[in-house]
């Protein structure tokens, strides 16, 4: 009896827990149903028919979006762009992160304070003497002339976020691998990042999502079209004055797609447990 | 076990700062080359849904001289092209040809710090007899400017526009008025909004969040009420804002606020969006410019209507003038080796030949006077319009105040503040900074 | 003992090969540009002429003590960081906690989905809420319609008491998603038998999340925090796709100030001098919440 009163009690709890996890959940789908909806319909019929379901499928659209705004170039470099910076991001990261939770040297904080003030000044117009500087460097209208902005760009929410999670794993660990006569470079490498696994991830998704959504620096830097990111195509369908939605939101899915894999990916990493880790090392 | 880890380091900070270090020499070579190939014009603007267009024209006029011309979308939004445009202009890497709009404190820095051509010269050979007169006079500057810029032309019109109001006609037949006698008078209009307001609709839309829309409204009423000398005399601080007819001017906006003309929520409402409830059949009119006229078609083919000028006030001393001018310019990289090139093609550009072309691609008024044979009923109502714009003053309010008197609009349509208090703040703003 | 600190010492330098790379990057791509611009500030200049006119500490005296609605601009922003710290990251720590510890069905599928609104693009963002807030047909004013609550119904973005608000609610259904993952992620590093070990001491579900979870959850808290605050501080493409910075002031916000000074009014010196106060506050908040942290954390 008791029991089985437990275990309704329970199934209630469940239920208002399901039911309330379900109602943020539908807030968090419809704007991508919209979107989704949008992609298939007619340009006309966006305003007039409000209703979720088009009212004939037109898949076309995005064989129209994929061609008119050239994804078939930009799709590459973004995937370029973001694949490189962010393993830029990832290793330079965490390895400054791992020096400013553990080690002990002269200007630490100073640094550590640095990096952290360039998330914080919104100078106008920054843009400017970056791109001056990177035509003196001859890196205008290179790749690597963009990535190098965008790990730097990455950086400073990295480190942030790495030093936190670093500053969170146990000592003994590592006083037992110094012990072991592992270097500092071996304890970072072999205890210190499968132990941050969980943050590492999050960082990754973070600094995919910014790079991959970035347009305005490349924009101001780079002249050569073939060198674009992905959401420059996505002007294409918006008009000084017309925005072609059907087009636009068939274009929006395509570009949304590949963060949606990352992150589907990314996310079983971020609940694999520290503990387990901590047992394996 | 330790220096392994370290070389590893530097290894890879190597790897990433190598190639910084050593591209860093040499590669101007590619340069030289391409100054030896036939020429080729740069053409830089942000008009997204005209690139294609732009392209053809291009294709043509190789064809015809062999002077490649390369129009190169540098920029989905004109905030967006402003930035990309400073950058360029301060490593001094202009294109030949700048898409820029006419006149005023933007063009001005860009002239005077050298990097715009000064076109008088080919302009006074005939060439400006083309276009709308008050079209080339906002890419010019006069004797005495505020800006301090050597008078003469220095932007080429391209296309021209002006502001009135469209009216659904189907809507105002519901609400029993004549579509074919569209208000005429400020009575007439407060009259027909009551009608339609009786009717549940909305009378009055406009993208008064974008501001600028706004801000023309009021010019012309302010224009009607203060006549040109007395305007100028309140940008130049001779005059106060605190008058009755400055007042008289924004009291439009609190007649109308009363009257309930207002679509809900004007006060933040984006062009887009007043462009889409006007188009969705959602209010009766909509104050727009003449671009609207293929805006409204894209959206909604099958809508009804037509264009009214602004009622005039009857107790205004003068005719209430409509706001307008040039839509998009072109400009010559004051820098550029092509010079000559560059003039060549926009002469060749704005003919009325290709102007009737580009007209009937891009569905918009030329800067052309003489491209007016075949516009629809409603674009030839703005080209008719082009005649009764407000003239350029060749002053500019500052921008400071010009914000305090936009924002203050909106204030007033939520009933937050009145008009004479926004005139208030906007000169208290003034004498501050004079 | 101590010839374990000499080691330490010794070996000291090589911390900095740690930062370098990271910090050559920073230097080269980062400093340099900030200091071109900094110098910026004590000057007047429109962005493009080639001379410019030094003006000292004028621009920074005018923005502190002559811009009302520059601390406008500081204060509206300040209270959309208050509505974000307190209900965006209260929910994204309960539904974190949620479905870590109160479900077992169906955990991937939420984690995914709760995730969906950063990913979406700005433009999808801000036309579902331009049309939710619509005083004409806006799904707000229908629901309310539907509830009994007609007296109610309003143009949501275009009134001086709701604008700010609803515009904060957007921000917060934006940025949930990234609190959420970051405090799912601190979740991971609290050890599992630490639970058991409460449950063997008899300790209930809130005393579990009272002992256990909040205290351990501190440094990462103090991460989202300060991150929700340098976020939300700096809003400024959903203002700019909601409302403008309208009706009249009531939604403009200090990134709202600082691109109009420079790219519409050209005051870039002005401009800048707006930014470096801006991050000044920004920092001397920040540092302060991580002190606070810190010194709560060896409590």
């Amino acid at each position: 009896m008791a029991t089985r009163r437990i275990n309704s009690k329970r199934i209630v709890e469940k239920f208002i827990i399901h039911s309330f996890l379900c109602l943020v959940s539908v807030s968090c789908l419809f704007p991508l149903l919209w979107m989704l909806s949008t992609s298939l319909k007619s340009q006309s019929e966006v305003f007039l028919n409000m209703s979720l379901i088009p009212s004939s499928f037109k898949w076309n659209n995005y064989i129209i979006a994929w061609k008119q705004a050239r994804f078939g170039t930009y799709f590459f470099n973004s995937l370029i762009y973001t694949t490189t910076a962010v393993t830029g991001v990832l290793l330079f990261a965490s390895l400054a992160a791992y020096a400013f939770a553990r080690f002990q040297f002269r200007g630490r904080n100073l640094l550590f304070y640095l990096f952290l003030a360039s998330m914080m000044i919104p100078i106008p117009g920054a843009f400017i003497p970056l791109y001056i500087l990177l035509i003196r460097l001859q890196l205008v209208d290179t790749r690597i002339g963009l990535i190098l902005p965008y790990i730097n760009a990455g950086l400073p929410l990295a480190i942030f976020i790495l030093k936190g999670f670093f500053e969170g794993v146990p000592r003994d660990l590592e006083d037992a691998a110094r012990i072991d006569g592992c270097s500092r470079m071996g304890i970072y490498w072999r205890i210190m990042l499968p132990l941050a696994t969980p943050a590492l991830a999050t960082v990754a998704i973070i600094s995919s999502l910014t790079i991959w959504n970035e347009y305005l620096l490349a924009l101001i830097v780079v002249r050569k079209e073939e060198l674009l990111p992905i959401q420059v195509g996505l002007w294409t369908f918006q008009g000084q004055h017309i925005t072609n939605y059907p087009l636009l939101m068939a274009g929006l899915t395509i570009a949304a797609l590949p963060l949606i894999i990352i992150y589907m990916i990314m996310q079983k990493n971020i609940i694999k447990g520290i503990t387990a880790g901590a047992l394996k090392a | 076990m330790v220096y392994p880890c370290k070389k590893w380091i530097l290894v890879i900070y190597l790897f990433i700062m190598g190639p910084i270090l050593f591209v860093g020499c040499g590669q101007d070579k590619d340069k030289e080359i391409g100054a030896k190939k036939k020429p080729l014009i740069t053409f830089w603007h942000w008009w997204t849904d005209r690139q294609s267009i732009l392209e053809e024209f291009a294709d043509q006029y190789e064809e015809e001289t062999g002077v490649k011309v390369k129009f190169v979308l540098s920029s989905p939004s004109g905030d967006l092209y402003k930035n990309k445009l400073q950058a360029a202009a301060l490593s001094s890497t202009l294109p030949d040809i700048i898409g820029v709009w006419g006149g005023g404190e933007f063009l001005a820095r860009y002239i005077n710090a050298g990097h715009i051509s000064n076109l008088t010269d080919e302009m006074e050979e005939g060439w400006k007899d083309r276009f709308f007169p008050e079209a080339i006079k906002r890419g010019s500057y006069q004797d005495g400017n505020q800006w301090g810029v050597i008078p003469g032309t220095y932007a080429v019109p391209l296309t021209v526009m002006n502001i009135q109001i469209f009216y659904n006609k189907r809507l105002f037949e519901k609400a029993g008025l004549d579509p074919m006698n569209p208000p005429a008078t400020w009575e007439e209009f407060i009259a027909a909004g009551r009608k339609l307001r009786a009717k549940g609709i909305a009378p009055f839309t406009a993208g008064f969040g974008d501001l600028g829309l706004a801000e023309w409204f009021l010019n012309s009423y302010a224009w009607s009420f203060l006549g040109e000398d007395n305007v100028r005399a309140t940008w130049v601080g001779e005059r106060s804002y605190v008058s009755p007819e400055w007042e008289a001017a924004f009291d439009k906006f609190v007649e109308m606020r009363d009257n309930e003309m207002f679509i809900e929520g004007i006060a933040i409402m984006s062009n887009k969006q007043s462009e889409q409830a006007f188009a969705n059949g959602l209010a009766a009119m909509a104050m727009n410019g003449s671009w609207a006229v293929n805006v409204y078609y894209q959206m909604n083919p099958d809508l009804e209507y037509d264009v009214m000028s602004f009622p005039q006030d009857t107790e205004a001393a003068n005719p209430v003038l409509l706001f307008g001018g040039t839509g998009i310019c072109a400009a010559v990289n004051g820098k550029s080796s092509q010079k000559l090139e560059a003039i060549k093609f926009l002469k060749w550009f704005t003919d009325k030949e290709r102007q009737i072309e580009y007209v009937e691609k891009a569905h918009t008024l030329s800067a052309n006077r003489n491209v007016i044979d075949g516009l629809s009923p409603v674009l030839a109502k703005f080209a008719k319009g082009m005649e009764r714009i407000i003239p350029d003053l060749e002053v500019e309010e500052k921008n400071e105040v010009r914000e305090v008197l936009r924002k203050g609009i909106q204030s007033i349509i939520i009933g937050e503040k009145t008009s004479i208090k926004v005139l208030e703040e906007a000169q208290r703003l003034k004498d501050k900074l004079e | 003992m101590k010839k374990e600190k000499i080691r330490y010492i010794r070996h000291n330098w090589n911390s900095y090969l740690f930062v370098l790379p990271a910090l050559s990057i920073y230097l080269i791509f980062g400093l340099y540009p900030f200091l071109r611009t900094f110098q910026l500030s004590f000057y007047r200049w429109d962005g493009i002429a080639p001379d410019m006119q030094f003006v000292g500490l004028k621009n920074y005296i005018d923005i502190i003590f002559n811009n009302p609605i520059w601390w406008t601009s500081v204060l509206n922003a300040s209270i959309v960081s208050i509505i974000a710290l307190t209900f965006q990251n209260g929910l994204a720590l309960l539904l974190a906690i949620l479905l870590y510890r109160g479900i077992t069905n169906g955990r991937t599928i939420y984690r995914v989905i709760f995730f969906m609104p950063p990913m979406l693009s700005l433009i999808v963002v801000g036309y579902i809420w331009l049309w939710i807030y619509d005083g004409n047909y806006g799904i707000l004013n229908h629901i309310l319609r539907i509830i009994g609550l007609g007296n109610h119904v309003r143009a949501w973005l275009s009134e001086a008491n709701s604008s700010l608000i609803s515009v904060a609610v957007a921000h917060c259904w934006r940025g949930f998603g990234f609190a959420f993952i970051l405090f799912l992620a601190g979740l991971q590093t609290i050890p599992e038998d630490l639970y058991e070990a409460a449950k063997v001491d008899g300790a209930g579900t809130w005393n579990q999340f009272r002992y256990i979870t909040l205290p351990l959850l501190v440094p990462v808290a103090t991460i989202v925090s300060v991150l929700t605050i340098l976020g939300t501080m700096q809003i400024f493409d959903l203002i700019m796709a909601m409302t403008q910075g309208g009706p009249g002031f009531h939604t403009e916000v200090p990134i709202t100030r600082i691109y109009k000074e420079a790219f519409s009014y050209y005051h870039f010196g002005y401009g800048t001098a707006m930014a470096i106060v801006f991050g000044g506050l920004l920092l001397i908040l920040s540092i302060f919440q991580m002190e606070c942290s810190r010194r709560r954390l060896r409590r």
